[in-house]
């Protein structure tokens, strides 16, 4: 398959002030030195815990957030093969940034706050065409737009409402009408569904997936509910403290998984029958969460892993391919 | 019976019929349903009507005017200090005094119904004037305050960090003059000119529409819909302009009926210190400051125009109690 997006060491550091007068701010480091490939067509499920940079890897890929460092690539699939597709997102400027804009869209957690409660729907999701088709003309712009709310299952007698009228599963089709209006080819979805009911989010995945299948797209699928991140992705990455753990195929990550952290995340997951869920096996962390501040030292993991030792205080692990398409970034993998 | 079950296909077409609501059509619709505060704009609305209307009708009807000339004439007392109108080239051989005073300080009687001045001015359209100045001081400073208050605000909100922090600083410095240091300069410096009450007002009044609406700016700023803008590429502007300042109307607007009684009570401070509006020009607060040195002998010169004048400031206060109530999302 080919790639589409390759992002390479990325970091997002935000600085935070520091409280004691002249001493210099520190840095939280949300995403640390991310390394990792997107192939065209497919879902890459994002995971982790809150807090461990899900969300801000999915800004920093969209060029919202400013890298602090490293690069972000995007291939352009419409280019022929034997030209140079590449373009290198964190280099470009501010006003050069119109082909991420047009590529690459988001669609946010929270349905009702991410549409501006004076806008019509019909305003909101023309704003794309309003800002990069400007050839079209009003009449033109409408019927795009009703055509797209037709196919994320708006009535086209909703045009005029406003966004509060809406409920949060309607209101999550308006956005995602809007994120794919402008036909982007990647689309980050920053738990989509994690605020909608049960059978609104099924309603939406699917839509979402149906959505990917007629225009090819690309999705970043960030979520902490694991369940619906194995039924939508191809692909799993999970993170913990701004670093990858463990990216591999949904069925290695579900099934073999090599990496503690990732057990761990599986077995929180209820199993909805009794009888089994009494009797598996669990895999508990213990202990919090830790400063993202001053991380641990090595493996930013080993303060909550069972299988931590020396080695893992002192040295950083490097991201290990233990098998096709199955990446690991833990010294141990191989005991477990 | 049947007529209470609708097929889905009729719901449908209920749902595309249903007249569709606006945030602001909704807020009207709760500021309407405000008894204090409908009743207010009424009587704000019957007072604008009161001081455009007044000096029309009356320089019409006998009973007002207060100049008899020799040739049986009569003239509205007004133009005494307007400027005669032309209709009198010889008026200026008239004897004023002994007419004036024939007719100075008189209580309210049916010919003045408001009395009039120690001038023989009819009190009723000296209220009339002064209202068109004071509402118009009022609105014009508001409008000033609130397109420099809006901009400046928005701006500092929205990009934050070092240039809120300079643009803030700059309104803190600002806040830190007298402000009747800086009006005293303006008058002495540029002659008792109307406009520039205007100008000093405005130039004062927008430093607190700015902090507000910096404020306003940079909750809504979080917001992910801003956050969906920008990842849109939408530009700065539109981002402010389509975005942010349509959001942040409510609490300006609460703030704009607050400003406007506070801009015409600083005018009438003004005036009645001898800095505001001059003489013939007159406002309420030039009327009060008159009224109070005759207080004892000629209550109805004061009574009047402070009646007014507080009238005018409880009903802004009222509207705007009323639409903070119909514009507080919180109350949705």
């Amino acid at each position: 398959m080919k790639k589409i997006l390759e992002v390479k060491n990325l970091k997002k550091h935000f600085l935070i002030p520091n409280p004691k007068l002249f001493a210099p701010d520190e840095a939280l480091k949300a995403v640390n030195d991310v390394t990792f490939d997107v192939y065209a067509g497919e879902t890459l499920g994002i995971v982790g815990e809150s807090g461990c940079g899900k969300s801000t890897l999915g800004r920093t890929i969209l060029q919202v957030l400013k890298p602090t460092g490293g690069d972000v690539i995007y291939h352009q699939p419409d280019v022929d093969n034997h030209l140079d597709d590449s373009i290198n997102l964190s280099e470009l400027k501010k006003k050069d940034l119109i082909i991420a804009r047009k590529e690459m869209q988001i669609i946010f957690q929270d349905p009702l706050a991410s549409l501006n409660p004076r806008m019509t729907i019909g305003e909101i999701i023309g704003e794309p065409l309003l800002l990069y088709r400007k050839h079209m003309n009003k009449k033109e712009r409408e019927e795009e737009v009703l055509q797209w709310m037709e196919r994320v299952g708006l009535l086209r007698g909703m045009y005029n409402r406003y966004p509060h009228e809406f409920s949060g599963g309607q209101c999550q089709r308006i956005g995602i009408a809007r994120a794919m209006i402008l036909g982007p080819k990647i689309i980050v979805c920053d738990e989509a569904v994690s605020a909608l009911d049960v059978s609104i989010q099924a309603q939406v995945v699917n839509l979402l997936q149906s959505l990917q299948q007629k225009f090819n797209t690309t999705f970043l699928f960030i979520s902490h509910d694991l369940s619906v991140v194995r039924y939508i992705s191809d692909r799993i990455l999970v993170l913990y403290l701004g670093k990858v753990m463990e990216i591999a195929s949904k069925d290695q990550i579900y099934n073999t998984s090599r990496h503690p952290y990732t057990k761990a995340l599986i077995s929180a997951v209820p199993i909805p029958n009794p009888k089994l869920e009494r009797e598996r096996e669990r895999f508990d962390l213990k202990g919090e969460i830790p400063s993202q501040i001053h991380p641990p030292s090595g493996c930013v993991f080993r303060t909550r892993c069972p299988y931590a030792d020396d080695l893992c205080s002192q040295k950083t692990p490097q991201t290990e391919e233990v098998e096709p398409g199955h990446f690991i970034s833990c010294h141990h993998w191989k005991k477990h | 019976m049947t007529s209470l079950l609708k097929t889905r296909k009729e719901k449908a077409k209920d749902i595309m019929e249903m007249q569709s609501r606006s945030l602001w059509g909704d807020a009207l619709h709760r500021l309407l349903s405000n008894r204090a505060a409908v009743v207010s704009l009424w009587i704000l609305f019957l007072i604008i009507i009161f001081s455009l209307v007044t000096p029309i009708i009356v320089s019409h009807i006998e009973y007002y005017v207060d100049l008899d000339t020799p040739d049986g004439d009569t003239i509205p007392l007004l133009f005494y200090h307007w400027g005669f109108p032309s209709k009198y080239p010889d008026a200026e051989a008239l004897d004023y005094t002994t007419t004036i005073l024939d007719h100075a300080t008189q209580p309210p009687s049916l010919h003045h119904l408001f009395g009039t001045d120690g001038d023989g001015r009819d009190i009723l359209l000296r209220v009339a004037y002064g209202a068109k100045i004071s509402l118009a001081v009022g609105f014009v400073a508001t409008a000033v305050s609130l397109c420099i208050g809006v901009v400046y605000g928005t701006t500092a909100g929205y990009f934050g960090g070092r240039i809120d922090t300079f643009m803030m600083r700059v309104v803190d410095i600002m806040y830190g003059l007298p402000f009747m240091f800086l009006v005293i300069l303006l008058m002495t410096l540029f002659g008792k000119q109307f406009i520039l009450l205007f100008v000093a007002l405005g130039a004062v009044q927008w430093l607190t529409m700015a902090r507000i609406v910096r404020g306003q700016t940079m909750s809504i700023r979080q917001k992910e819909f801003i956050e969906a803008a920008e990842a849109l590429g939408v530009p700065t502007s539109r981002i402010l302009f389509k975005h942010i300042i349509p959001n942040i109307l409510g609490p300006v607007i609460v703030y704009i009926t607050l400003t406007v009684p506070a801009v015409i009570l600083e005018e009438s401070f003004l005036s009645f210190l001898g800095l505001g509006v001059q003489e013939p020009m007159t406002s309420w607060g030039v009327l009060i400051s008159n009224g109070k040195d005759v207080m004892q002998q000629a209550p109805w010169m004061l009574i009047f125009p402070a009646t007014f004048l507080a009238i005018t400031l409880l009903c802004f206060n009222f509207i705007g109690d009323g639409l903070r109530d119909a514009l507080d999302p919180k109350d949705r």
